[in-house]
């Protein structure tokens, strides 16, 4: 894997400029094509941009100017984010040539910065997924083991960072879909605060829960990343107007980590099926921690068993909506038997018959929610279960400072493994969801393999704003390990 | 269950084959199955909060930029059936 | 005479478009650029890709909106609500870019407020149940066998404005709505365009038999767009309801719509099925949150409403309850009426005097004047102040006044110069008048003696040769005074 530090530092030292970086990346890319981790590559753009980095570089007077944080850092970029010019399929046949007529915020934020957008990276398709295995161009692969998944839905901005084709990458997170990859590769990925940073450009899959953020090879990169793209933005009503000052660094010492009793359980209903080896890894992380000095305490969040049907009914209901844009009249692909559509209700349906498997039963399940007669049943009580999750997260964090759990119950499951059944695949989402939930910000970071070498993660979950809390703390791990 | 498949269908505006249609049946009902424990949950006593402590933010009722007004020529060019400068729909729609 | 056998039960629901520079969600121009009509500009080019719906994109709530929905829910007695949610409305139709129109549902932004109304003299309050905010959706035309759309309107904001079923007659509709739309217009919120379709009215009638508390099936007539339509279309559904009634059959419920070439309300052809909203509050926008700080500066920039100035100038300035009406439903009318009444200067009575004459030919000689003059109408408040002015000393007739009028309105110029220069000035000064008074009186003996033994019609043919005597000039009241006052010897 690569860091951004390395490639500046190339480029400073005149080894290696930001072009022949780019170029070496490309290149990289394309041997490792299998992987599938990018959907569409941009080296016309991405050369002449690297050259400008250079540039830039020499007027500088060959230090990284304050204003362009990101000089020359090749970035890959999840393809449900708008890049004006490129083309935006949300690994959908639906899209799959809409090209973007604009840029969304934290895109434009990253090449304003200095960053050098490489391509597109696959995803489960319109971000619904937990493996990457649902994208209409193929699922990417797991860099790690090419036979398993790479966790989804930013598979392919996991798999682009875990096997070094770029040190950073842009994802998404709705219940998991950053930090499961993240995972499930061994990188570091960042779920913001809700709010933290701008929903403008992100195509919408569950507008209260959705999230922009990075993953990287490293704590400091994903934590660059994070300060480029985070900030107030007016095209966002749900944008946070005054980001809280982030605290001074933290010292581990005395920091009090929060282990939630209902995720390490034995009880099958509380934590299905944790893999022994992830649970082994995570509690030895928890123990460094411990001999790093910080407090382990025993938590409760009693209803987060309840967490898993409630974002289930939440999301979908969302995301029905969202998606009810996609008709093939302004934009996006016709259905192929159009032209025989008899009415308006048949025209509507044949272009929306491009929607695969798992986003159209999302979409009848959420319609049903909000259908009448089952509205009050079912999202209404969602969204007050919803407030009572939030509210264990505020007991929580008067006792404690951050909650500790696993990232996922398995590490990367073979392809195909878990195909055929939605619910299990959903509860794979069980440690991940809370937070998007609760609208706190949680890190997934690396801390070590199981026997057959693949990743698990530690999930690290924290109270609103406190991310530089979160990356001390997962440095502190990255350090040490 | 109630749940009537081929009317959320047209609500969606979904086309399900019979064969998907076989799948996704029992496939959601067993999900629903899963959240219907939320159904169990006393919640009477329980208050909505507001979803951020901010209120909305609103915008001033100001004009967009030059760049506004080129992006929208493209928007129709953008679409799969334009016409004169409208979106096409290629059937007459019933009143 | 009988009571009717059926009493008429009516809602109304208007759909106002409010004059903000952009739409409610998105930085596009809410109307064309340079005062074009919609009608005009070319398809598609007020849009970006919020108004069309391009995924990735989202609503930002536009201020003014907000205020322009706050200042009618105040205008109109509503209670505001400090925190109000913005809802989808889901459906499926080519000219809602993104499937769901934003609207709101169980928390709208004003209710239960009132607008008052005379029927047959008397105060009417009608109730308004509720007053929201909503985007417009764009158009679509259906021509060669497609469909095409413009989003130009989608985005546009409005304001829908839903009154409790108070309304008992056709004619309580047209009042209604004439009252509103001259309120809404006063605000300064809208222009109130009924030709471009700025002010929308859909109608919900049923009939009950009368004394009955029972609501009958509703029939709603929409998007009929003039207020005597609305009336000649209920008039046309009442009897057919009560056709239908008296014949045994059921009203059904339905949507209808106003030919008016025919003056009946027909069906639409009927969809299959109530379609299901699933309204949900929207999670890209946050709930609008207004303190009772911003309220009240609303509420003190709120100009005085035509109602109001109504009953100030009937009570005030003895204006004919018509005129006051026909003055403040124009804006434009009143514009000018109050600027001639505030420069006149003139003490409290003498405007008691002026105000009705100047309304008088506001209503009648300047809207006549106006509608007729094709080149430019240049007639300014100080005209009409002057020439109220005159007539009030006297120094004009009324016929004078008219054709002076209509010079202003040409030339512009000044009204006393005006008269001078066309040499109208009636001339009222008793000393200039007696001895033409007293020359026609000796020269008519016969006359005179008819009209000692109370015949009055010789007055008038006395007064005309005074008239005539005078050159045009002599002011009637003035002569008539003098000759009864030399009739009675004095």
């Amino acid at each position: 894997m690569i860091t951004i530090r390395e490639i500046q530092e190339k480029a400073l030292q005149g080894e290696s400029s930001f072009a022949a970086t780019c170029e070496n990346l490309i290149q990289k890319i394309h041997q490792r094509s299998k992987l599938n981790a990018f959907l569409s590559v941009e080296s016309q753009r991405a050369h002449e941009r690297a050259k400008w980095a250079d540039e830039q570089l020499s007027r500088a007077g060959g230090k990284i100017p304050a204003h362009l944080p990101l000089l020359g850092v090749p970035v890959a970029i999840k393809d449900n984010l708008q890049w004006s010019g490129s083309r935006t399929t949300c690994a959908s046949k639906m899209l799959e040539n809409y090209c973007s007529p604009f840029s969304a915020t934290s895109v434009s934020r990253l090449e304003r910065a200095g960053a050098v957008i490489l391509g597109k990276t696959n995803l489960d398709e319109f971000a619904m997924g937990g493996s990457g295995e649902h994208s209409a161009f193929g699922p990417a692969l797991n860099p790690r083991d090419e036979t398993r998944v790479p966790g989804g839905s930013s598979s392919g901005s996991a798999a682009a960072v875990a096997a070094g084709l770029v040190p950073v990458a842009l994802g998404s997170d709705t219940g998991g879909s950053i930090r499961l990859p993240a995972s499930f590769c061994g990188v570091v990925g960042l779920k913001p605060t809700y709010g933290r940073v701008s929903r403008h450009g992100l195509v919408a899959f569950a507008s209260s829960l959705d999230q922009v953020g990075p993953l990287g090879a490293t704590m400091e990169d994903v934590s660059q990343v994070q300060r480029v793209i985070e900030g107030f933005d007016p095209l966002d009503s749900t944008s946070i107007r005054e980001i809280p000052p982030l605290p001074l660094a933290v010292q581990v010492r005395g920091v009090r980590i929060g282990v939630p009793q209902e995720f390490f359980a034995d009880d099958p209903s509380a934590a299905s099926g944790l893999q022994p080896e992830v649970r082994l890894r995570v509690e030895q992380a928890l123990q460094k921690y411990e001999s790093l000095g910080a407090k382990l305490v025993p938590i409760s969040l009693p209803h987060v068993r309840h967490a898993v049907s409630c974002y289930y009914l939440i999301a979908v209901a969302e995301a029905s909506s969202n998606l009810s844009r996609f008709d093939g009249i302004r934009f996006g692909t016709r259905g192929p038997r159009v032209g025989e559509a008899k009415t308006l209700e048949d025209f509507y349906c044949e272009n929306r018959s491009l929607f695969g498997k798992e986003v159209k039963r999302r979409i009848l399940l959420g319609t049903f929610v909000l259908s009448a007669g089952f509205h009050e049943a079912y999202y209404k009580r969602a969204r007050i279960v919803r407030e009572l999750i939030r509210a264990d997260f505020e007991v929580a964090f008067s006792q404690v400072d951050l909650i500790a759990s696993p990232v996922a119950p398995t590490t990367a499951f073979k392809l195909g493994e878990q195909n055929l059944n939605p619910i299990q695949m959903y509860l794979n989402d069980l440690y991940t969801i809370p937070a998007n939930l609760a609208g706190l910000p949680a890190i997934s970071l690396p801390v070590g393999s199981d026997s057959l070498g693949l990743p698990v993660g530690l999930q690290l979950i924290g109270s609103a704003h406190s991310e530089t809390l979160l990356i001390q703390l997962g440095r502190a791990l990255e350090g040490s390990l | 269950m109630d749940l009537d498949l081929q009317k959320v269908a047209k609500l969606a505006r979904l086309r399900l084959s019979s064969d998907e249609a076989i799948e996704f049946a029992p496939q959601i009902e067993s999900i629903l199955e899963h959240v219907r424990s939320i159904q169990s949950l006393e919640l009477s006593s329980v208050r909505m909060a507001q979803p951020q402590s901010s209120a909305g933010h609103l915008r001033a009722d100001q004009a967009g930029t030059e760049e506004r007004v080129e992006a929208s020529e493209r928007l129709v060019e953008l679409s799969p059936g334009s016409m004169n400068g409208y979106f096409e729909v290629p059937q007459v729609v019933s009143q | 005479m009988t009571p009717p056998k059926f009493e008429a039960v009516i809602g109304l629901e208007v759909h106002c478009q409010l004059s903000t520079q952009t739409k409610i969600f998105c930085a596009c121009p809410a109307s064309p650029p340079s005062g074009q009509s919609v009608s005009e500009i070319e398809p598609n080019t007020l849009v970006c890709p919020v108004c069309v719906g391009h995924p990735g994109t989202l609503p930002v709530l536009n201020e003014r909106v907000v205020e322009y929905a706050v200042r009618a829910g105040l205008a109109l007695g509503c209670g505001i609500r400090n925190d109000s949610v913005v809802a989808r409305k889901n459906y499926f139709y080519p000219d809602l870019p993104r499937g769901y129109q934003l609207s709101q549902h169980d928390e709208p932004i004003c209710e239960n407020g009132s607008l008052e109304i005379q029927v047959k003299e008397s105060p009417k309050k009608v109730r308004i149940k509720r007053i929201h905010l909503e985007e417009d959706a764009g158009k679509s035309s259906h021509e060669f066998g497609v469909t095409l759309v413009n989003l130009n309107r989608a985005g546009v904001p409005l304001i829908e404005i839903v009154t409790e079923p108070d309304l008992r007659a056709p004619e309580e509709a047209g009042d209604y709505l004439r009252e509103l739309h001259a309120a809404l217009v006063a605000l300064g919120i809208t222009n109130g365009n009924l030709q471009e379709g700025n002010f929308r009215c859909d109608a919900n009638i049923s009939i009950r038999p009368s004394g009955s508390e029972r609501l009958g099936t509703r029939v709603e007539i929409k998007n009929v767009n003039s207020f005597r339509y609305v009336e000649k279309a209920l008039h046309f559904e009442i009897a057919r309801q009560i056709a239908v009634i008296e014949s045994g059959r059921s009203v059904i419920q339905e949507t209808r719509l106003y030919d008016s070439q025919r003056d009946q309300t027909f069906s639409m052809r009927t969809k299959e099925e109530a379609e299901d909203y699933r309204y949900f509050p929207d999670p890209d926008l946050l709930p609008i949150s207004l303190d009772e700080a911003w309220i009240g500066q609303v509420q003190r920039s709120i100009p005085e409403l035509p109602a109001q100035k109504r009953i100030r100038w009937e009570s005030e300035l003895s204006l004919s309850s018509a005129d006051a009406r026909r003055v403040a439903s124009d804006p434009e009318s009143t514009r000018l009426f109050e600027e001639a009444i505030a420069g006149s200067g003139e003490s409290p009575a003498a405007r008691r005097t002026i105000a009705p004459v100047v309304a008088h030919l506001i209503v009648g000689e300047v809207a006549r004047l106006k509608e007729s003059e094709d080149g430019e109408f240049r007639l300014a408040p100080s005209h009409l102040q002057e020439l109220a002015a005159e007539l009030a000393k006297g120094q004009l007739s009324s016929t004078a006044a008219k054709k002076i009028l209509g010079l202003a309105c040409r030339t512009g110029e000044a009204v006393g110069s005006l008269i001078d220069q066309a040499g109208l000035r009636q001339e009222s000064g008793s000393d200039a008048l007696l001895p033409i008074v007293d020359a026609v009186l000796a020269e008519n003996a016969t006359a005179v003696a008819e009209l000692r033994s109370g015949k009055e019609k010789v007055l008038g043919f006395l007064l005309g040769q005074m008239m005539k005597r005078s050159g045009g000039r002599g002011n009637p009241e003035v002569l008539r005074e003098l000759i009864k006052k030399r009739i009675q010897g004095i």
